[in-house]
């Protein structure tokens, strides 16, 4: 091992870098521990105590026995792991792919292509799911001739209950893909040529170049990318929501998804406490998937090489 | 990274409307503790009630009102909000959805002030029979109504000459005319059951045990009751014949049927004429007329539903109480505001200044406001608003039924077991 003449003048130039580092996260850590962290641990106590009642007793697993013994709790869990079920693979899939065309031949088109495909993104949610509405209306829709070959009247029929989990997940497809092939192609770019000179020298097909080279040097961007999203699809609320004013209670449901169950325990109910025990139990469902993956890809490890 | 600050939109969404919904709060709160020094009353409305709280306040100028326009949908949400932080609530509301008022009297939140105390007992008995029963609980009253939705039975009088057929006067005539229609003239219609709307237009008047409140703690549901058969066996004949739509009154392609005249007759709230006939259906004038609303032949009364009215909601924490009361009652009963009111007075007195007006208008062939008047007391008071929302739970059963093609005799039970969980869920004891 060397021992470099040179670390001790390194150390302050280090240190002001760390300095900057953590400048730069302070807006961030701040809002989490507002928005985050204290929200949670707020909700961690609602959850377990009566706050509104004199002496503020101490529940034990009260309130979480009613909010996940209630009749609506099974169902907005299989509505999650389906619209899951079918999202999640159409992210894994769809988005490296994306990104892998956009990167074979870098050029103007795929400048201009990277940010038609980001516009979706940019439409916050329940506009966006307005935007849809119409989309899925055979009637007046630009898609009303294909929804009509499809069997679909009306969008009571595109919309029914059995082809919400689809219609959520090509929603969520749609408005989240863009944003993460934006992502993943900044990873591909981060890629050294060298190493996809070498491979081409060596005889590889774009094919092989693409599935052999430049995605094993991503995973880990689709690892973050997977954590992110189950997260957030585990959360859905704006879609169901939505839809169900929209259409004056005739289509999804108020209790579609577990956050709607959540919502609708506080402000429909007035039982904060069981809302606050269902958030908390969404919550740790999010965590220990993303802790699992983590720890299973040694995301954070910092020696080898990738992008 | 926490997950939970995940993808922006899904996450945020959730954690931006709780962040939007606390920023109104707040708004609302400061914008009140800034008025505290004098006895301001605050007042939340919608569009249609602004020009009459702002007329209140010209002929009062004494009083100090604070008016507010406000999106009322979540307001029993807003009002638990409010409770949390121990201020902010509105002193005097309008509540265009007469059916929040199960929730806003649900026990623990402990925001309405008991208005038989402090409106003159001559005033409340003039209200229309029934008007003020939503917001009834045991001794005490919570509410006064503003307007009434009662159900009646619009025809085109002009094709029902053509057609040479006579106004049915009971449920059963109602059907065999359907029928008769869908044999002679397939194309015509006689009702709209979808997008909810049956509820008011069929079951309410049929008074099916929907949900109705026996006391604080159980409510009736009973969709299997000879009450809710009969109607929905009638529903499922004129379905199956074609002369009963499974659409929306408010469709877009219901409509279309307006404007092809093919809409012989339907059940529908006092309002439709105003609002829905003219401008959507685009009915000629001195074609469409009103009768009265359908009875069973077995029975000797009508009864019918409402279908909208909004009520008038006082706060108990206001701090100028009979001031808020005062503006209240002036909104319900004043002949200066009523008289030009969009829809049927629910106090009477100022409902009769309010017919005067409906009279001199020619576009129905009858007198449109004499069966108002003589119908604003046949809704049925039975029919219960309890704690949970009873409209979004029958039309999310009901409408999507019918569009996934099912009868009734097939709806009904899921109702009854829709409801049920839903009541129990609520804390309700559910008996038959």
């Amino acid at each position: 091992m060397t021992v470099s003449a040179a670390s001790p003048p390194t150390r302050p130039r280090r240190s002001r870098r760390a300095g900057h580092a953590y400048l730069l996260v302070l807006p961030y850590a701040v809002l989490l521990l507002l928005v985050g962290i204290l929200p949670a641990l707020y909700a961690l106590l609602t959850s377990f105590f009566d706050l509104e009642k004199a002496g503020t007793p101490f529940r034990g697993l009260f309130h979480y026995q009613t909010a996940f013994s209630d009749f609506r709790f099974t169902a907005a869990l299989g509505h999650v792991l389906a619209f899951l079920g079918l999202w999640l693979p159409a992210m894994l899939v769809g988005v490296p792919g994306i990104a892998l065309l956009l990167h074979v031949r870098p050029s103007r088109f795929t400048e201009a292509m990277r940010l038609v495909y980001y516009l979706p993104s940019a439409v916050t949610g329940s506009a966006s799911v307005l935007v849809w509405i119409f989309m899925f209306t055979p009637q007046l829709s630009p898609f009303g001739p294909l929804l009509k070959l499809l069997g679909f009247s009306s969008v009571s029929s595109v919309l029914a209950t059995p082809n919400l989990p689809l219609a959520f997940a090509l929603m969520a497809f749609v408005a989240y893909s863009g944003y993460w092939v934006v992502v993943v192609y900044g990873a591909l770019q981060g890629i050294s040529p060298e190493v996809l000179e070498a491979a081409v020298v060596d005889g590889c097909t774009a094919w092989q170049l693409a599935l052999r080279v430049k995605l094993p040097l991503i995973t880990r961007y689709l690892t973050l990318m997977l954590i992110l999203s189950f997260a957030g699809g585990f959360q859905l609320f704006v879609e169901p929501q939505v839809i169900y004013s929209a259409s004056l209670s005739s289509l999804s449901n108020p209790a579609w998804s577990l956050s709607q169950l959540a919502y609708s325990f506080a402000f429909q109910m007035a039982n904060f406490s069981a809302s606050a025990a269902l958030s908390i139990g969404l919550l740790v469902v999010s965590l220990s998937v993303a802790l699992f993956v983590i720890y299973r890809t040694d995301f954070y490890r910092t020696d080898g090489g990738d992008a | 990274m926490n997950p939970l600050r995940s993808n922006p939109p899904f996450a945020h969404s959730r954690t931006v409307r709780a962040l939007m919904t606390l920023g109104v709060v707040s708004l609302g709160w400061a914008g009140h503790s800034l008025a505290q020094s004098s006895d301001e009353i605050l007042v939340w409305t919608d569009a249609t009630r602004l020009p009459g709280f702002q007329a209140y306040q010209k002929a009062h100028p004494d009083v100090k009102l604070r008016i507010v326009t406000v999106d009322l949908a979540d307001f029993p949400a807003k009002i638990q909000l409010f409770n949390r932080s121990g201020s902010g609530w509105p002193d005097v509301v309008f509540d265009g959805n007469t059916g929040q008022i199960g929730q806003l009297l649900a026990p623990g939140v402990d925001y309405l002030a008991d208005l038989s105390k402090l409106v003159p007992k001559p005033t409340l008995s003039k209200f229309a029979r029934g008007a003020n029963a939503p917001c009834v609980q045991g001794a005490k009253l919570y509410c006064l109504r503003n307007d009434l939705a009662q159900g009646v039975l619009y025809y085109n009088a002009k094709l029902m000459k053509d057609f040479g057929y006579s106004v049915p006067k009971t449920w059963e005539e109602y059907r065999a005319l359907g029928l008769k229609l869908a044999k002679e003239h397939p194309g015509y219609v006689v009702g709209a059951a979808g997008g909810g709307g049956d509820q008011f237009l069929y079951f309410w008047p049929s008074r099916c045990e929907v949900s109705q409140v026996v006391n604080a703690t159980t409510v009736r549901i009973n969709f299997a009751s000879g009450n809710c058969t009969r109607i929905g066996t009638l529903l499922d004949d004129l379905i199956a014949a074609g002369s009963v739509s499974k659409l929306s009154l408010f469709d877009g392609d219901f409509a279309k049927l307006g404007t092809e005249n093919k809409i012989l007759m339907t059940p529908g709230p006092s309002w439709l004429g105003e609002y829905i006939v003219k401008p959507l259906y685009k009915t000629p004038a001195g074609q469409m007329a009103v009768a009265m609303p359908l009875r069973w032949a077995g029975e000797r009364t009508a009864w019918t539903g409402g279908f909208g009215g909004g009520i008038y909601l006082v706060s108990k924490h206001a701090k100028n109480l009979q001031g808020a009361v005062d503006v209240a009652t002036w909104m319900a009963t004043s002949k200066e505001y009523q008289t030009d009111a969009p829809t049927f007075p629910a106090y009477l007195p100022a409902a009769d200044l309010w017919g005067a007006k409906v009279k001199a208008d020619k576009y129905f062939a009858n007198d449109v406001f004499s069966i108002f008047r003589a119908s604003a007391g046949l809704i049925d008071p039975k029919y219960g608003f309890p704690n949970y929302d009873t409209q979004g739970t029958f039309t999310n059963v009901s409408d999507a039924g019918l569009k996934a093609g099912k009868t009734y005799a097939q709806i009904l039970p899921e109702l009854q077991t829709r409801f049920t969980q839903v009541a129990q869920a609520a804390g309700y004891t559910v008996v038959k």
